[in-house]
Order: structure tokens, then sequence, then C-alpha cells
């Protein structure tokens, strides 16, 4: 594990921008530290000797769960039940921000 | 008749036999939670009288009732589908009594992070009630519900079923389906009950576990009769960690270890096992946690459904940052595939050490509940306070918590029992012989006592 001493303002606003989320000046200073010592809490499992040791991603360990073919699909919404939280919408259609 | 203080099943019997009605229990249970709710903050949303009255956590999507993780995000979301869990319950003849309070997006062990207040613990209402399922545990401490549904993704059934002073089972990874619960880390999220009797929460397991073929991740092993099961005589071979017993609050620790002399007086045999250091997993569960966190939440855009991501806590987005950069270009291997490589090693602990025992047990918290603000002290406090508890969750196998007495400040302590993969059936036995031989010394009992008619 790489040695990473302090988390900086820059990376802070980056990260945000990444996650797509807007911090204010207060924010992103208190996230700094806090996060700072999030990481370096985590470094202990450096202590750790991990080589060749497989990653769980998961405890079920399962691959490749599909449906039988000719499964019904039960579930699924109706433009209407599709449409029912949305804030912003158009007549059947959910309003988006202009993307190209 | 008065209904205070029977248990889930107890209560079923009545209306089975005609004695009361469906409508009268959650009438009566209704009328007790807005009585009492006012201090305890343990309900978000009411449910409609249509069936046997039952809480469940407001992460489970219920059809047509309002569903909002206890963040301003979902503030006016009415799912239109139904979660499994909640599904297989009203097909049991159940109605959905309420929707409970828990730490946003299910992010913290004291259910201050709610975006609608902290649920209060019953027993003082001057502590927290623990979390995230802090709502549901208060409820079923103070007999505001007969049962309640929780998830735990690390110590959210078991932590404030210890601090609330109740039963709180989390089962096996896989075992309980998670389609249509609120995402936090999908790889360790377990829906479970929430209860005051071991049988109630044998019950509840047996009604909510199997296989669905909407959640790929649950395990088709079969289920079994677990009611049945209780009362079958059984020795077994107990592991105490002696690692889980230190560093926390004395108090906790001679409790648990009374409760060992009590199971050693009814014939088990205890032996001492050796576990890694909890403080590893702190580690491991803190970066899985949230890079699942920062992958699920991405999902909340403000476009088809909820309000935009400026809506977010600040523990949501401390946790959505942290999974960004451990999952992020050169940091992935340094964290994210590192702490899976330990969660390995985790995994095989536990593995080796059911090699020699049946059980584990160990208290459930390293404290007993925290007095309402504490927690802000810590950068992640619930990753801290969870340590007891994350090992296990890591591993993804079953534990169930019971109270085992109280502090000398009058808070409730818990003691877990953890058991070996899809092996509920061991846990639940040893909790109920432990049960009907101590009546878990009254603590639920009392409990109840404080909150009457």
């Amino acid at each position: 594990m790489k040695k990473i001493a302090q988390l900086s303002k820059e990376e802070i606003i980056h990260l945000a921008s990444l996650a797509g989320l807007t911090l204010t000046e207060a924010e992103v200073e208190k996230f700094r530290r806090q996060l700072t010592e999030t990481v370096e809490y985590v470094e202990n499992l450096n202590e750790l000797k991990t080589e060749g040791i497989k990653e769980t991603s998961s405890p079920a360990n399962l691959f490749n769960v599909f449906f039988t073919d000719g499964t019904e699909n039960t579930r699924g919404f109706t433009e209407g039940e599709a449409l029912a939280n949305a804030k912003n919408k158009k007549g059947s259609l959910f309003v988006v921000k202009r993307i190209l | 008749m008065t209904l205070l203080g029977k248990s889930l099943l107890e209560l079923r019997a009545l209306v089975e036999k005609k004695e009361l009605s469906e409508k009268e229990t959650f009438e009566y249970f209704l009328e007790r939670s807005k009585k009492y709710n006012t201090n305890i903050n343990a309900y978000l949303t009411y449910g409609e009288n249509d069936g046997f009255p039952i809480a469940v956590k407001d992460n489970f999507c219920t059809k047509g009732l309002r569903t909002t993780a206890s963040s301003k995000v979902l503030e006016n979301f009415v799912p239109q589908y139904e979660s499994t869990v909640t599904d297989r319950l009203k097909h049991r003849g159940f109605g959905i009594l309420g929707k409970t309070n828990m730490d946003a997006w299910a992010h913290g062990s004291s259910t201050e992070t709610s975006d609608f207040g902290p649920t209060k613990n019953p027993w003082n209402n001057e502590y927290v009630a623990g979390g995230s399922s802090g709502g549901s545990g208060a409820a079923v401490s103070a007999y505001l519900a007969p049962a309640a549904i929780g998830s735990e993704t690390a110590g959210s059934i078991r932590g404030p079923a210890a601090w609330c002073g109740i039963v709180g089972l989390k089962p096996t990874y896989g075992r309980v389906s998670r389609y249509g619960v609120v995402a936090m880390g999908s790889s360790l999220d377990c829906p479970g009950p929430m209860t005051i009797t071991v049988e109630d929460a044998a019950y509840l397991l047996e009604i909510i576990a199997g296989n669905d073929s909407f959640d790929a991740t649950s395990s088709s092993a079969p289920t079994e009769a677990y009611r049945k099961k209780l009362s079958e005589k059984r020795t077994l071979t107990i592991g105490i960690p002696d690692i889980y017993f230190e560093g926390g609050d004395s108090e906790v620790a001679e409790a648990a270890r009374a409760s060992i002399k009590v199971m050693e007086k009814q014939g088990h045999t205890v032996k001492k096992i050796e576990l890694m250091n909890p403080r590893y997993a702190i580690s491991v569960y803190t970066i899985l946690q949230r890079a699942e966190v920062s992958s699920n939440l991405s999902r909340y855009t403000g476009i088809r459904y909820g309000d935009d991501r400026s809506y977010f806590g600040d523990e949501a987005k401390k946790r959505i940052m942290l999974g960004t950069y451990t999952l992020s270009y050169g940091y992935y291997d340094a964290y994210y595939k590192k702490a899976q490589r330990v969660r390995t090693l985790i995994v095989e602990d536990f593995k080796r050490v059911f090699g020699e025992v049946d059980v584990i047990v160990a208290p459930a918290m390293s404290t007993a509940a925290i007095k309402l603000g504490d927690s802000s002290k810590y950068s992640f406090f619930g990753e801290l306070a969870d340590v007891l508890t994350e090992p296990s969750a890591i591993a993804g196998i079953p534990a169930i918590s019971v109270p085992v007495g109280l502090t000398s400040k009058g808070l409730p302590i818990g003691m877990q029992i953890m058991g070996n993969y899809f092996d509920e059936a061991t846990i639940l036995n040893l909790a109920y012989q432990f049960e009907r031989e101590t009546e878990f010394f009254g603590v639920i009992k009392n409990g109840i006592k404080n909150y009457k008619d």
C-alpha cells in the first residue's frame, strides 16, 4: 500500500466533482480532515501479509446466476408507474439536462 | 385482556383462537406508538390497518407507502413495487404498522444521521438507540410493535438490539433476499428480525428466508424449520475469543462472561479460541462498504425519483467521496484490492475456528448505549462502534444478539452468538436455551414495563 500522508484540498474538490457533489468551502476543509483521519486508520492493513491471497468480492461466492429460459418476467413498470416519482417530466418523458 | 408484553406468537395465537382480532391488535400498537413516538421518534410513517402489525425499517420498499431511508433525497418517494421481505410478510397476513427511523441510508450506528431526527433510547431518552436500525430497535423495546424488521450491513441489527435490550438476528449473507431494500453495501447487507423472544425471531426468519429469483445473491441453500429446532436438546462447543472482551467497557465484558458461565452450567463446553484482531475488520469494512456506497448512491440523480444530490447529508457525502477515492485509478490496488484480500483472511479465520467449535460467543457491542451527540466526536464513529460485529459481517456468517443484563447506569447489555454459514438453527437453539434458563435477566420485560398502556 502506498503511504498517503494527507488528502489535499484539491483532491477533495476533485473527488466531489467525480461523485457529482457540490461542497461549500467549510465542507471541503471538514471532509479533508475527516477523510485524512479515516485513510490514516485503514493503513493498519499494511501490517498484514496478503501476497498471493485471492480477493473476496462477495461471501456468497456465486457466479453467473441466470433466469432459466422461458421464465416469465413478473417485474416491470407501466409507463405511468415508471414516471410516478419523477419531479420533472414532460408528457411520458423524464426531463434531463442537455447532453450534446 | 391485557396485551402488554405478549410475544408476537402469543398474539397471533389469540387471533387464531378469535379471542382478539387483527384490527384490534393493529389499533392497539398504533395507539401506543402515537402516544410514545413524540419522545422516542421510532416511526417516520404509519401504514394502513390491513393485517397483523409489524414495524419495518424505512429502507424496505413498500408499495404505495412512503420509503425514505431516512434521507431528504427520498422524502417524498412512494415505491411502485414491494420488497421481497415485506411481500413475504404480507402473504402471511402481516400489515405494515409503520416505517421506522434509521441512520440516513443506514450510514451510522446511532440513528443520529437520520435527516428526520435521532431515535431516542427507550431506556433513557438522553441516550441513542443504536443504529442503523434504531427505530426498529426502540419500537420493539418500548413495545410500540410486537416485532420489527431491520437490516444489517455490519452491526445495524445487533447494535440497536443490544443497546435497546431486545433480540436481534442477522442471518447469513444471502439467506434473506435484498430485493427492494435501499442498497448500502451490496456484498454485506442482510435483512433480519428484531423481537422480544427468540421464538419470534425464528418464526419471522422462516417467513422471510429463502431463495428469491429477484436477488441473484440470495442463496438456494434450503431453509430449516427454525422454530421446531429450538427445543432440540443439544450440547455445543462454544468458542470464546478473548480479544473480543478487551478494550471495551468492563461491565459489558463481565456480563457476557457471566452469561457464558450460565451456558457452561447448562452442559455446553467452553473453549478458548484465537481470532484475528477485529481492528483490521474496521479497515476492511470501511474501505469495502464506502466503495459499495459510492457505487450504490450514484443512482440518486433526482431524475427518475427523489431529489437531486444536493440533498445528501454529511455522512453520505463523506462515504461517497471516500469510496470514490479508494476505487479511483492509482489507489484501487492499495485500498480496495488489499481490503478484499484481508476479507479472504477473515473468512478463512472463521472457517478454521468453526472446525473446532459450533458457535462463538462474545459481547455484541463493546460498550452500552452512548449519549446523544457523543458520536460526532469521531470521524468514522459507526465503524469504530461496530468493531465486534464487523468481522462476522465481512465474513457473512449469521449472529444473534440477546440481552444479558444492565449497566450500573441502567442501560441494556447485549451478547452475541455467532454461527457457521447458514447455521441459523444452532445459534437460535443456543439463544433459546439461554432464554429459557435466564429470561434474559428480566431485561426485556422491565423495558416494556416503563411504557404503560
